[in-house]
């Protein structure tokens, strides 16, 4: 966890777009297929698909944006309140840090010795309780750009699969177009995360299949 | 990564549910508006919407699931790293702890000593603690959460349904378009009292980032 703070924004803006792209790939291919089975008109369904990749990228990206900024507002609501209890109270300050310690099984004389030397207090309870680290805040609009257009660039490529196929190869050419997509963010996020397995891969091909499958059964029953 | 979620940790299922339901009321909402303002019949936006709903909710509950389990994975990776680190290698995690301490503040003498009573008892757990800022004993539970965004989603998500379900004789776009942002308020208020945030700031943005999505699906809707 010790990372440059910009280290960490950038990854977790990162982290936002995977989402996004998931999100994006998903609803429309999901949307693409049940339609397909529903109706076969073919504006309806061409229209529907794009209609459903903004909005879900509209929407995951501003789910991200109150998600991290609330997150934030919360952290410097907690920092402002804890700041403001404990400045004028070096001893229940001193107190807190020492209960800590003990809980993890250091003793009594050490933890109260140990809680006197902190160079910033504050911050020490902070982590212990909260596990706020000052200074790390991510930066909502950022995290909600990447989610946005994460979500229509890799949403879009079943959408383009299937514009372009001819037309009795469409369902299957939509869903090879889907898998591509999807397994790339997987792969992408496992090498970012450096957890990338192949398994990773055949896991997210399953996920995708039951997913569409649902939508296949779905769209029968419309 | 612990360190995000560790605030609302006890309400992450609270949590999973309401962001399901924000997501399905602005997502479901702005698709709702762009079909409605395309000269498509009634029937088919009917379709679309409910297909909408349907691959929202499946994808909604999916992509819950996978970030949920590559967090947990991505635990318990760290706590076998952990284990077989302290194992092989003890004197590494003692520096590594020593030094942390010694950065806060702490002397060399006193953050050994310190170091020393900490990793006497639960040493891993202790060790995990510290570095990574999340409990071993207290690792991340994917289902309930997919289970929950599963069910919220399409509940708010029929919402933009219904106006036109039931036409209520007036310009269908002005029903939906207040039918959500009345829904927003809602959410965005219960939003903020689950998670403890600031609830007018989080009914604010509800309201701007809800009509913003529905302005620009409508945009679209209406250009093809």
């Amino acid at each position: 966890m010790k990372q440059s703070n910009t280290t960490e924004q950038k990854m977790n803006s990162i982290r936002a777009g995977i989402l996004g792209a998931n999100d994006g790939i998903l609803t429309t291919c999901g949307v693409l297929f049940s339609t397909s089975i529903a109706s076969g008109n073919l504006t309806l369904i061409f229209l529907t698909g794009i209609s459903n990749l903004f909005a879900c990228a509209l929407s995951m990206g501003s789910g991200e944006f109150m998600s991290v900024s609330s997150q934030r507002d919360l952290e410097q609501q907690l920092i402002k309140k804890e700041s403001n209890k404990l400045r004028n109270n070096r001893k229940e300050q001193l107190f807190q840090i020492s209960k800590y310690y003990q809980n993890l099984g250091v003793s009594k004389e050490l933890a109260d010795e140990t809680s006197k030397h902190f160079s910033n207090p504050i911050q020490e309870l902070l982590e212990n309780n909260y596990n706020i680290e000052l200074g790390h805040a991510v930066s909502p609009i950022s995290a909600a750009l990447f989610s946005l257009i994460f979500a229509l660039i890799f949403g879009s490529l079943p959408l383009l699969f299937m514009c372009i196929s001819p037309e009795h190869l469409r369902l299957p050419l939509t869903l090879i177009g889907c898998l591509i997509s999807s397994n790339l963010v997987t792969y992408l996020s496992g090498k970012l995360s450096n957890s990338f397995t192949f398994k990773s891969l055949i896991k997210n091909t399953i996920f995708v299949l039951i997913c569409i499958l649902a939508n296949y059964i779905f769209g029968y029953l419309i | 990564m612990g360190k995000k979620i560790s605030i609302v940790g006890k309400s992450n299922i609270l949590r999973a549910a309401v962001m399901g339901a924000n997501d399905g009321l602005i997502s479901i909402g702005a698709l709702s508006v762009g079909v409605a303002n395309s000269n498509m019949s009634k029937f088919n936006i009917e379709i679309a919407i409910i297909s909408a709903i349907l691959a929202g909710m499946i994808s909604m509950a999916i992509g819950e699931l996978v970030s949920v389990s590559a967090e947990s994975n991505a635990e318990h990776k760290i706590i076998e790293s952990s284990t077989a680190e302290y194992k092989n290698n003890k004197e590494k995690v003692v520096d590594f702890l020593v030094s942390k301490y010694m950065q806060k503040g702490l002397n060399k003498h006193l953050a050994s000593l310190l170091v020393a009573d900490l990793l006497k008892t639960q040493a891993v757990r202790t060790y995990i603690q510290i570095k990574y800022g999340f409990d071993m004993n207290d690792t991340v539970n994917p289902i309930f959460a997919a289970i929950a965004s599963f069910i919220a989603f399409p509940i708010a998500g029929s919402i933009p349904l219904l106006p036109i379900l039931f036409n209520f004789g007036i310009n269908r776009l002005i029903v939906i378009f207040m039918t959500v942002l009345i829904s927003l308020i809602v959410i965005g208020y219960l939003a903020a009292k689950v998670s403890g945030y600031n609830t007018s700031k989080v009914i604010g943005r509800n309201l701007i980032f809800g009509s913003f999505s529905m302005l620009i699906t409508c945009l679209i809707g209406g250009l093809i």
